[in-house]
């Protein structure tokens, strides 16, 4: 019981760190005007190598923060981010795992996919003009600053699922 | 009695030889035969070094004295650089705290119709979509959503959210914040609305320019006090670029603002008019 609650502890450090890397770090160093999206990139991972629960538990944390943080209002990165680790881990079952590099594209897969949505979202909630040429133009970009950061963080992440799939059912805890 | 001749012939011959050899090399401008010049050299040579030798360590004669003192002034003055450049870093810090606080007494100043409260960013916007901000200060400093966010410049945004300790704003490069803004130079109304295409180049888009107001470069916007948020008189930015189509309804205009939100670290929160 104490190692389910000392691997929550570890994932919710793990989550609380990487936030404060994203604003102290990631979005003082923006690539051409777009900064990297470091929730997509450990939630998309973890859905990957730890399981559909998991990814599921890691957006919920990941989506209440950024939504208490950086939201306009209440629930759409919940929602957003809820359901990326349900779809990383319900799609990644087919994929090898070990594989730096099918981590990297499925970690560009779903920026593109959870960005675009968010997207529609904000021209529906919060009337943005619809810039479609430009908003694809900051996909690519954010695209390619996430699978860079998706292979960085490569490393961290694998430990992290493996300390995740060490202790069985420790997400319930979370 | 032959013995003694023949040392004499010897003594003869020598001193024979040895008038020869003066009167051969008796000369002003005589050539130094093979042997002169190799036993000349075997003695100068080594000669020489030692010579190089004796006028270094003469010339140098304080060096080994000196070597140590050299050390000392070396220690001393790199720690008087060591504190020099932790009194640059000192001034540096006072320098960036003084600008600070000018620009805080620059905007009382400016604005003498409001009671601010001062606020530093923590944290902008960790996503491309939104422009938003975290301050440092909350409902314990009297901050409550609605209320208009200012800077030395002008206009930043409004405050979204507030917890007791700190508070969100929405910039006005949010590209769903619109602003109801005034032409200085012929008091028109318009519509500026933040873009995420301006974002990046910290510029607003004029939209719903009535027909007959005609905007030019250079034109300043303010905030018009209308649609209940920003208070009126607030500078916005300045038009940089026209944009006229062939339905005038349709002509847009692009507008720098003043506040460089790039550099943007304290604000001030209007939380009354006097």
């Amino acid at each position: 019981m104490s190692k389910k609650i000392l691997v929550g502890c570890i994932l919710f450090i793990f989550i609380w760190l990487s936030v404060l890397f994203q604003i102290n770090f990631l979005n003082i160093v923006p690539l051409y005007g777009v900064s990297a999206n470091i929730a997509i990139v450990v939630i998309t991972s973890i859905g990957i190598l730890a399981g559909r629960v998991p990814g599921i538990l890691v957006g919920i944390v990941y989506g209440i923060i950024y939504d208490i943080l950086f939201g306009k209002c209440f629930g759409i990165y919940l929602i957003l981010y809820t359901l990326l680790g349900l779809a990383s881990g319900e799609l990644a079952k087919g994929i090898a795992k070990e594989n730096k590099m099918s981590l990297v594209l499925m970690s560009a897969l779903f920026t593109i996919v959870t960005e675009f949505l968010t997207y529609i979202i904000f021209v529906m909630i919060y009337h943005y003009d619809f810039e479609l040429l430009y908003a694809i133009w900051m996909l690519i970009k954010e695209t390619v600053y996430n699978m860079l950061l998706a292979r960085i963080l490569f490393k961290p992440l694998t430990l992290l699922a493996e300390i995740i799939n060490k202790s069985k059912n420790s997400y319930y805890l979370l | 009695m032959r013995g003694k001749w023949l040392k004499t012939a010897f003594i003869g011959i020598v001193v024979i030889i040895l008038f020869a050899c003066i009167a051969s090399t008796n000369g002003s401008a005589r050539k130094v035969t093979i042997i002169e010049s190799l036993i000349n050299d075997l003695i100068t040579f080594p000669q020489k070094g030692y010579t190089y030798l004796r006028e270094y360590v003469t010339a140098n004669d304080n060096f080994f004295v000196e070597i140590d003192e050299l050390k000392k002034e070396n220690e001393e003055l790199k720690k008087r650089v060591e504190e020099l450049e932790t009194k640059v870093i000192d001034y540096e810090s006072i320098a960036a705290e003084n600008q600070i606080l000018k620009s805080h007494v620059n905007l009382v100043d400016k604005y003498p119709d409001y009671t601010v409260v001062i606020a530093d960013i923590i944290s902008d916007s960790a996503t491309n979509w939104e422009a938003t901000y975290i301050i440092n200060r909350g409902s314990d400093d009297g901050v409550v959503p609605g209320m208009s966010v200012i800077e030395e410049n002008g206009l930043v945004g409004y405050v979204e959210s507030v917890t007791a300790n700190t508070a969100k704003i929405i910039s006005i490069l949010d590209a769903g914040n619109s602003i109801s803004a005034r032409v200085t130079r012929t008091r028109d109304e318009v519509i500026c609305k933040g873009s995420i295409s301006l974002a990046e180049s910290q510029d607003l888009k004029v939209m719903n320019i009535p027909t007959g107001t005609i905007l030019v470069e250079g034109d300043k916007l303010e905030t018009s006090g209308l649609g209940g948020i920003y208070p009126k008189g607030i500078e916005i930015g300045e038009v940089i670029e026209v944009i006229n189509k062939q339905n005038p309804l349709e002509n847009e205009a692009v507008v720098e603002t003043y506040v460089d939100f790039n550099k943007l670290e304290t604000v001030a929160i209007i939380i009354n008019q006097k």
